[in-house]
């Protein structure tokens, strides 16, 4: 049941009533939000639900095995609970990959049950991992069952993030919380999503398939430059749709997540695109991988190495399949590019800075070539014809993509729309958001959607 | 703060009634140019069992999974009528299973599990396998021979879906989708962003396929641009078939289709072959024609089952494959008159 369902939004609306008429006994409010998460799950299939509430067991009693233990021991149990998380990961997700690669190199006949990827396992692993090692760095206490479920199952963020910390979201169960604002910002986010994921990013997909297709054939180098350009508007609108759904369908229940995109296209660095891309991924991936690492404290080679290595399991973790590699190996090699030529800090100036944006997004541009073709040939393929300059037709672009592009705007107008607020006196805040809301609630109600599943329910 | 929650409100539905109000005038003015929508189908009287991209494979799922008890109703069947849509909208259950019980002066109950998105006979064969039918005449259109269950164009989807509470999501989801549709059909229009173009048209904007829930007759094919095409066909003019049939056959005895051979003689099976007429169309279905042909000449099959032919004279097709709702009668009281001859002892002794 994917959240732009009629049904899914039914059944919403259902648990918001329902969560408000029990809003005075937290608890029982809890369990029926756990319940409803996990009929989310099971409505994807009770191989998914079970293997979910597999590892939430194994981990749940890891945690509280290790809680009265010594720290030597301590630490033994949690690493063992997260070798079992990754085992588990590697296997449903990379086991295939695995497996065709060895047996393509070694001839080894591996063979592994084509299970398909369990759904959400990549957000949950990493929802439990960022748990075990906050409880081995005693940052956080070991969970009740209740909050521990809460925290991992809650529905908003289990299938596609955004990645919650330990201490963001225990922190807000058993209270009774009465804030004016979430219905407002609720019903905002939730009709802004709606019309990024159903309106804008639906549509581009619709009309931008067909050409990942067949090979891009017969399409000129500036045509490419513009399907690129309309993927990376569809898995902008797609998954930062997705995640103000998210935000707004828990402030509608009274809990508040972190916001996981702050306007990408804007991003004049590297550095800074992965401030405002996928945001709770980036500091999840900081904190857990890169700074255990060594982070940058090791040296500048060190640092360096240790920034490819974080983009390539970053790459990895988006998809078991070369392209997606390579695609991680893209954002570490502009990242650490921007470490040896000292371009990561922010140029001030619009003047001094547009090069480097420039220059940034079209690297990022590219690189969703890799994350978006199907295989790695077919990038390499459509790549090296966006490098091919050689004719004027290459500057010709298909009066097909007119459309694409003008829905694109939805994409473009969503990055702009923060310098519109920040202009506007505090006064008009409300009406300019009410009206927007309106507006966007109607066309969320009158543009047709094609059927398209969100792209992030697939990692 | 208040006062922001306020102005929020008042300009959140000002703005939704500003943008609502021509939308809905529009919707008005071009609701006497669009044919009247369909009936709601009623749980438990009818189903939705294609909408469109909404899943073309609903009644697969439901019988495959025995979901709403029909499974069981094909199961408990004393006669399951089998194959793809031609079977669909060939032939009534009801009219056989009525005509059955008056002759037979007993309940005869009747199942028409016809699916389609083009389903082949290896998958009906899979199907009754699962739901365990035992000792039962099933009787199957020819058409769909194929033996690989697999082949089915909606076969991808329908694979996806790993056990029944699955499938329940996916059929609430797509009924949900389409009682969505058709209550705000006339109230609302729908903005449709593709082929370069941006077309306002109604908000029930798919064709629907709408299945009887006692017996899985096709009680409605609906297209929104032609109105009800089935079984009152509203805009088409019927295509008579005695012309274009490939094959003329008489009754008597066919090559068992080899998705059949194992069941048949595994379950205590009695297959029971047709062919509902339809229309050659040159270049359509071509390869399902010389499959067809192919094991209709194989002579030296060593298991062979009985075959009731259907006589195409007077019968006509809404679209060149099935049979408009008229010709539907017709081509069921054909094969009945030719059960009751052939077929009639059989359940007699049952």
């Amino acid at each position: 049941m994917s959240y732009t369902d009629i049904l899914f939004v039914a059944l919403f609306v259902g648990v918001c009533v329902l969560s408000r008429l029990l809003r005075r006994w937290p608890a029982i409010r809890e369990w029926t939000i756990i319940a409803f998460s996990l009929l989310i799950v099971a409505s994807w299939g009770l191989f998914s639900l079970a293997l979910l509430l597999a590892v939430a067991a194994v981990n749940f009693a890891a945690a509280v095995a290790a809680a009265p233990a010594p720290q030597g021991r301590r630490r033994a149990i949690l690493i063992g609970a997260i070798v079992f998380d990754l085992a588990a990961l590697g296997f449903f997700k990379y086991g295939g990959f695995i497996a065709a690669n060895a047996d393509s190199i070694f001839d080894s006949k591996l063979s592994v049950p084509a299970l398909g990827i369990p759904l959400a396992i990549s957000f949950y692993t990493f929802h439990l991992i960022s748990y075990l090692v906050d409880g081995v760095r005693r940052k956080i206490p070991p969970l009740p069952l209740r909050q521990y479920l809460f925290y991992l199952c809650f529905f908003p963020h289990l299938i596609a993030g955004p990645i919650v910390r330990t201490w963001q979201l225990p922190s807000q169960l058993g209270r009774v919380r009465l804030i004016g604002n979430d219905m407002l910002f609720g019903v905002h986010y939730f009709v802004l999503g709606f019309f990024l994921k159903a309106v804008v990013a639906n549509n581009l997909a619709q009309s931008i398939d067909p050409y990942w297709v067949d090979g891009a054939a017969g399409l000129s180098a500036a045509d490419r430059w513009v399907i690129a350009f309309l993927y990376y508007c569809q898995i902008y609108s797609d998954f930062a749709g997705y995640s103000l759904m998210a935000l707004g369908m828990a402030r509608l229940l009274g809990y508040r997540l972190p916001a996981n995109f702050r306007a990408p296209m804007l991003a004049g660095t590297m550095q800074e695109f992965w401030r405002r891309w996928h945001i709770t991924l980036s500091r999840w991936l900081r904190d857990y991988l890169y700074i255990s690492m060594g982070g940058n404290r090791l040296g500048r080679q060190r640092a360096i190495f240790n920034i490819l290595v974080t983009m390539l399991l970053g790459g990895l973790w988006h998809g078991a399949g070369w392209s997606f590699i390579a695609w991680g190996a893209m954002q570490g090699v502009g990242l650490a590019a921007e470490r040896v030529l000292g371009l990561n800090r922010k140029p001030e100036g619009l003047l001094r800075r547009a090069p480097w944006w420039i220059t940034t997004q079209l690297w990022i541009t590219i690189a969703w070539v890799f994350f978006r073709a199907p295989d790695m040939a077919g990038a390499l393929h459509f790549v090296g014809g966006m490098l091919r300059f050689d004719h004027w037709s290459a500057f010709d672009v298909q009066g097909g993509l007119i459309l694409p592009l003008l829905i694109a705007g939805g994409a473009v107008l969503h990055h702009l729309s923060p310098l519109c607020i920040a202009k506007l006196p505090r006064r008009r805040l409300g009406l300019f958001l009410g009206t927007a809301t309106g507006v966007l609630l109607m066309l969320d109600l009158v543009v047709l959607s094609p059927n398209k599943v969100f792209i992030y329910f697939k990692f | 703060m208040g006062r922001f929650r306020k102005t929020f409100w008042q300009s959140f539905i000002a703005a939704a009634v500003l943008v609502l109000a021509p939308l809905v005038l529009w919707s008005r003015l071009d609701a006497a140019h669009i044919p009247a929508k369909p009936d709601f189908p009623i749980p438990g009287q009818r189903f939705v069992a294609e909408y469109g991209g909404q899943g073309a494979y609903l009644a697969h799922l439901a019988y495959w999974w025995n979901l709403f008890g029909m499974g069981d109703r094909i199961r408990h069947a004393d006669l399951v009528l089998l194959g793809s849509s031609h079977t669909q909208f060939g032939l009534s259950a009801r009219q056989l299973g009525d005509a059955l019980s008056r002759d037979l002066g007993r309940p005869v109950r009747v199942f028409n599990a016809g699916l389609g998105c083009d389903t082949p006979l290896g998958f009906d064969a899979s199907l009754i396998e699962r739901l365990g039918l035992r000792d039962r005449t099933v009787i199957a259109d020819s058409f769909a021979y194929d033996p690989d269950p697999y082949t089915y164009a909606c076969f991808s989807e329908f694979s996806g879906i790993g056990d029944a509470g699955q499938a329940l999501f996916k059929i609430g989801a797509a009924w949900t989708r389409f009682a969505w549709d058709w209550a705000l059909d006339g109230v609302l229009p729908r903005i449709a962003l593709d082929n370069g173009r941006v077309t306002l048209g109604r908000y029930l904007h798919e064709a629907v396929t709408i299945l009887d829930w006692k017996t899985g007759d096709m009680a409605e094919l609906y297209n929104p641009e032609a109105g009800e095409e089935f079984p009152h066909e509203a805009s088409r003019r019927p295509e008579a078939i005695a012309q274009g049939l490939p094959w003329r056959l008489p009754s008597g005895s066919i090559p068992l289709p080899a998705p059949f051979d194992q069941a048949a003689v595994r379950l205590g099976i009695h297959p029971v072959f047709t062919l509902i007429p339809y229309v050659l169309s040159p270049g359509f279905n071509e390869d399902r024609y010389a499959k067809v042909d192919r094991l209709l000449a194989d002579r030296d099959a060593a298991q062979r089952a009985p075959f009731i032919g259907i006589a195409p004279e007077g019968l006509a097709s809404f679209d060149g494959q099935h049979l408009t709702g008229e010709a539907r009668t017709k081509a069921t009281a054909r094969l009945e008159a030719a059960i009751e001859a052939r077929l009639a002892p059989e359940f007699s002794r049952r």
